[in-house]
């Protein structure tokens, strides 16, 4: 090595040498109650989509009501199931590792899958935060003007109508079979792999429609017409779409997005968690409504409440569909 | 036309101009650390534009983002590992470069035409939106399952000394890309009962353990750097405007090369992973010397660098006029836009138009800015790395390798997975078995899967479903380019053959 | 150092055998729409490494494998990685990361250079400064949760 190296060496040494000194030092404060450091909050999916993007705004008001550092990491993989499992294998209940949930995501997947890796029962749930209600949507440029004119194409030409969406045994997914059942139709469902891909192939005509989430309605309001929305009542902000409901079939279903902690987590810290949540929640409401979000304030029993209610609502189909995969 | 001006006159900020420069390196620094993407870099960057005005906001996304696909060439040049999965052919051609002590002017060239390539993405935005939105709508399913057969014709230019093995390296891609949740099916295949495998390998995962494993392990079998032995330093050549000069004495490649970037980046899903490799292979394809490739050729890094940063701005095409993110990094900024009660669409040229033209142009200038930033980081990572002894150069890129991969997914198995690829990869590099192809079919796997069944569901009504493949007139159009592409080898064989014949005839006379 | 290896045959087994065994872990219950895909691509993955295995017994292209520099160190430089990326898991990043990274610089560097004590004293801190330099980049201006383990 030469001398001047060897000076370049010695001024990052000393540099980096008081970095590692703070490091050291730093986490040394304590204090007594929950929370004393930060949270670190796990996001199933991909950076860009509802969960993360949820997430982000909820970051810096839950910061607020916690005091600490909330921090917003990915893990997404699998649906979300490599997230998940590995949350039920290895986070501690302590309250510093909490994770987003989605229905009909923890579900389907462990009732569905071999190696999902994980159980719909094996989370100490914080709370559901809203919720995206499915819609069938088609293209502005489509003949097909009312949900009537759809099924009745449906009905014609069986299998024809292509029903694109995002995932499979997906909540999507899972409507559109609902919806086969409940109107007597045979519709091919495509699946995406996420709802982004939808948009262009339903925009280039590749696709009959879509079963989609809500929220595409507003926010492609001047290319896509919402033939039907299957939520118990009109969205706000789709005041013109009606419900599936209405029209005479009862279809109700979505994504609901929400957060849970490590099964074995004390209740006082999720009682707190999920004050938090609830308090960040009514703040950004007007934000997300406007974006066609429906807020859902379930927690403690209504939480795990919801799950079961959801479980009942899917569980024909989803019996029917591994009943057909074991004939196979 | 007012509107635009009011943009230019919104940007002749000083706040603007010190976010685009921040932005910039910010981006050069996660760009050139392998595993740190642009998302990841915009979706850390998200909650931090909350605070600021949407224009502000907007200006440091697009920043970091050019930056970051800009700053994947410097891995690349310098140690044979493309940053990003954009700068993939970079290194082809770079690290050759590097090998013969030209590193600098590597690293001006990549400069400059990536600057280029940037400044052309914006002017394809500003100018051609509508056209180029229409005809991202045309690619639906079997049209990507042909740009995928398209890309698979790349293997050919590819694979280094035999064909097979670089047929066999891109079926092994392809394999690899299907571990893990089908994309179609939903259900689970090849995780041989670990659930973890759901997650399948991630493309960046293979990109850095393919690339970056072989070269460590090469490093510690002789003992030095692939620089450290080289003495020449041409400061000459590697002078900015000598550079300049020479990139721009070569127009058909650069007009090409954006072109192809253009097309790819308005593609929904395809960006610039793909955009580098095609830009690549038509600049050699189209050279007199392609025989020269690979031994770094001025030419390849124009058009690999230029191509990649086109897709910048060039994929905002769909984004800006109907919402569609045409690259995953686009997502993240359309998240933004919507939080911000702006919806892509005319409105948005219209009503919001000042915010939306300043926001394009700011992206060309961050292009602008890479080049002061880009030469001055360059000199000094170069420095770094041709200084460092291999000894500490050696476990020091395992670090930065290992925190990439387990910051992509914070996942500790994909490191594990990065790993045993890399080494299987060294492996493989000793047969003949070299990484590009087998990346090249794991980022093409799954765009043929999501195509090829895509089609089959759409056509679930007709007797032959296979028949939805070849219904589209633009399905056609890709389809004579397939063939051609494949043929491509064999005419010019033919071509060679008939001018030798020739020649020899000559020289009987 | 393996002179004038069959790499056709080589390269062809293996890709026979990834064949097999990707071939043979298809699940039996799973539905069309999720393997076709996959079962094309084994099919032609084994056309190719048969086409690969025909060529290596007629026309074989022979070549020296792992012929530069030394071997060893290309094995145990595999093997840091390997316990490395398995340490992390359960020393903690920062500690897993200092240690591998330190031993593998004192063994690279026996191939050029005398160690003493003195000098590995000061690599000693250099290696914790980079790694902590690293470690609060990712954690605290990024975010990443990196894994804590013995000790933080």
């Amino acid at each position: 090595m030469s001398s001047k190296s060897n000076r370049l060496y010695q001024m990052v040494f000393v540099y980096l040498c008081l970095v590692a000194f703070i490091l050291v030092v730093m986490p040394a404060a304590a204090t007594a109650e929950y929370p004393e450091k930060p949270i670190s909050y796990i996001i199933s999916f991909n950076p860009g989509g509802e969960s993360d993007v949820t997430a982000r705004l909820q970051e810096s008001h839950l910061e607020k009501f916690l005091g600490v550092p909330v921090n917003v990491s990915h893990k997404p993989g699998g649906g979300g199931a490599v997230a998940w499992s590995e949350f039920q294998r290895t986070a501690k209940p302590d309250g510093y590792t909490i994770i987003g949930v989605n229905i009909p995501h923890i579900i389907g997947q462990p009732m569905l899958r071999k190696d999902a890796g994980y159980e719909t029962n094996g989370f100490e749930l914080i709370m559901w935060f809203h919720f995206t209600p499915n819609a069938l949507i088609v293209s502005k440029e489509s003949p097909h003007k009312t949900l009537e004119d759809f099924l009745a194409y449906a009905k014609k030409n069986p299998k024809a109508a292509t029903v694109g969406g995002s995932g499979s045994f997906s909540a999507n997914h899972l409507e559109t079979l609902r919806m086969e059942r409940a109107a007597g139709v045979q519709v091919t469902y495509v699946p995406h792999t996420g709802t982004g891909p939808v948009i262009p192939a339903l925009l280039g005509g590749h696709l009959t429609g879509a079963m989609g989430y809500s929220m595409l309605g507003v926010q492609y309001k001047d290319q896509l017409r919402v033939l039907a929305v299957a939520a118990d009542e009109r969205v706000e902000s789709l005041p013109d779409a009606p419900t599936f409901k209405e029209l005479g079939y009862d279809i109700v279903g979505g994504a609901f997005r929400g957060v849970a902690a490590p099964k074995g987590t004390p209740p006082e810290i999720v009682a707190k968690l999920a004050n938090a949540y609830s308090e960040t929640n009514k703040i950004i409401a007007e934000k997300q409504r406007q974006l066609g979000f429906v807020m859902t304030y379930a927690t403690g029993k209504d939480a795990y409440a919801l799950v079961d209610r959801m479980k009942k609502n899917y569980e024909g189909i989803l019996q029917e569909i591994a009943d057909q995969k074991k004939k196979q | 036309m007012e509107t635009f001006f009011l943009a230019l006159a919104e940007l002749a900020d000083p706040a603007i101009i010190l976010i685009v420069f921040a932005g910039v390196s910010a981006g050069l620094f996660v760009g050139a650390m392998p595993g740190l993407t642009a998302t990841m870099a915009l979706a850390v960057l998200l909650p931090f534009t909350f605070t600021l005005t949407p224009l502000y906001g907007l200006v440091a996304l697009g920043a970091v983002y050019m930056g970051a696909i800009y700053g994947g060439s410097f891995a690349a040049i310098l140690v044979n590992t493309p940053g990003t999965p954009s700068s993939i052919a970079t290194a082809f051609e770079g690290y050759p470069l590097s090998k013969q002590g030209r590193a600098l002017e590597a690293i001006s060239v990549a400069t400059v035409a990536s600057a280029i390539g940037g400044i052309a993405g914006v002017l394809f935005l500003l100018f051609l939106s509508p056209p180029l939105a229409k005809l991202s709508l045309r690619f639906g399913p079997s049209e990507y399952f042909w740009v995928a057969m398209l890309g698979l014709t790349l293997i050919a230019s590819l694979s280094e000394g035999s064909l097979m093995k670089g047929l066999l390296g891109g079926a092994i891609g392809m394999m690899l890309g299907t571990i893990g949740v089908a994309p179609i099916g939903g259900e689970t295949r090849f995780t041989f009962g670990m659930p973890v495998m759901q997650g399948g390998v991630e493309m960046i995962v293979a990109l850095i353990g393919l690339f970056v494993l072989p070269e460590l392990y090469n490093m510690a079998a002789q003992g030095r750097t692939a620089l450290g032995e080289v003495t020449v330093d041409s400061k000459e050549k590697a002078s900015f405007w000598s550079v300049v000069v020479r990139v721009f004495s070569k127009p058909g490649n650069l007009i090409r090369s954006c072109i192809i970037g253009e097309i790819v980046a308005i593609i929904p899903g395809a960006g610039g992973n793909i955009a580098n490799l095609v830009a690549y292979n038509e600049a050699k394809r189209a050279s007199r010397h392609p025989e020269r490739f690979g031994t770094g050729v001025i030419d390849g890094l124009v058009a690999t660098e230029s191509s990649n940063n086109v897709t910048v701005a060039g994929s905002m095409v769909p984004l800006l006029t109907l919402g569609i993110p045409g690259a995953p990094p686009d997502a993240v900024i359309l998240g933004v836009l919507l939080l911000h009660g702006l919806r892509p669409g005319i409105e948005l040229f219209t009503t919001s138009g000042v915010l939306t033209y300043a926001f394009i142009v700011s992206m060309g200038l961050a292009a602008l800015a890479m080049v002061p930033v880009g030469l001055l980081g360059g000199r000094l990572i170069y420095r770094i790395i041709f200084r460092t002894p291999y000894y500490f150069l050696v476990p020091t890129i395992g670090l930065a390798t290992i925190l990439g991969t387990f910051a992509l997914r914070n996942s500790i198995s994909d490191v594990i997975i990065m790993l045993i690829l890399g080494t299987a990869g060294y492996l493989f590099k000793q047969i003949g078995i070299h990484p590009p192809p087998i990346v090249l079919g794991l980022i093409l796997g799954s765009i043929a899967e999501v195509g090829y069944v895509q089609a089959m569901l759409g056509g679930a009504a007709y007797n032959y479903p296979i028949l939805r493949l070849f219904e589209n007139s633009l399905s056609w159009v890709l389809i004579v380019m397939v063939v051609f592409s494949a043929a491509w080898p064999f005419l010019m064989g033919v071509y060679r053959r008939m001018q030798l014949r020739r020649g020899s005839k000559e020289n009987e006379k | 150092m393996i002179r004038n290896a069959n790499t056709d045959l080589l390269a062809g087994s293996i890709g026979m055998g990834l064949s097999l065994t990707f071939w043979f872990s298809i699940d039996r219950e799973i539905m069309r729409l999720s393997i076709m895909f996959p079962k094309a691509m084994i099919l032609i993955m084994a056309l190719i490494s048969v086409l690969l295995l025909i060529k290596g017994f007629m026309k074989a292209e022979r070549q020296n494998l792992f012929d530069v520099g030394s071997n060893l160190r290309v094995a145990v430089t595999g093997l840091f990685f390997f316990t490395w990326g398995v340490a992390i898991a359960y020393l903690g990043f920062f500690v897993a990361s200092v240690a591998a990274i330190f031993a593998m610089t004192g063994y690279l560097a026996t191939a050029r250079r005398q160690l003493n004590l003195s000098v590995l004293a000061i690599w000693l801190f250099i290696v914790i400064g980079e790694v902590a330099f690293f470690y609060l980049i990712f954690t605290q201006l990024l975010h990443v949760p990196l894994p804590e383990g013995i000790f933080f």
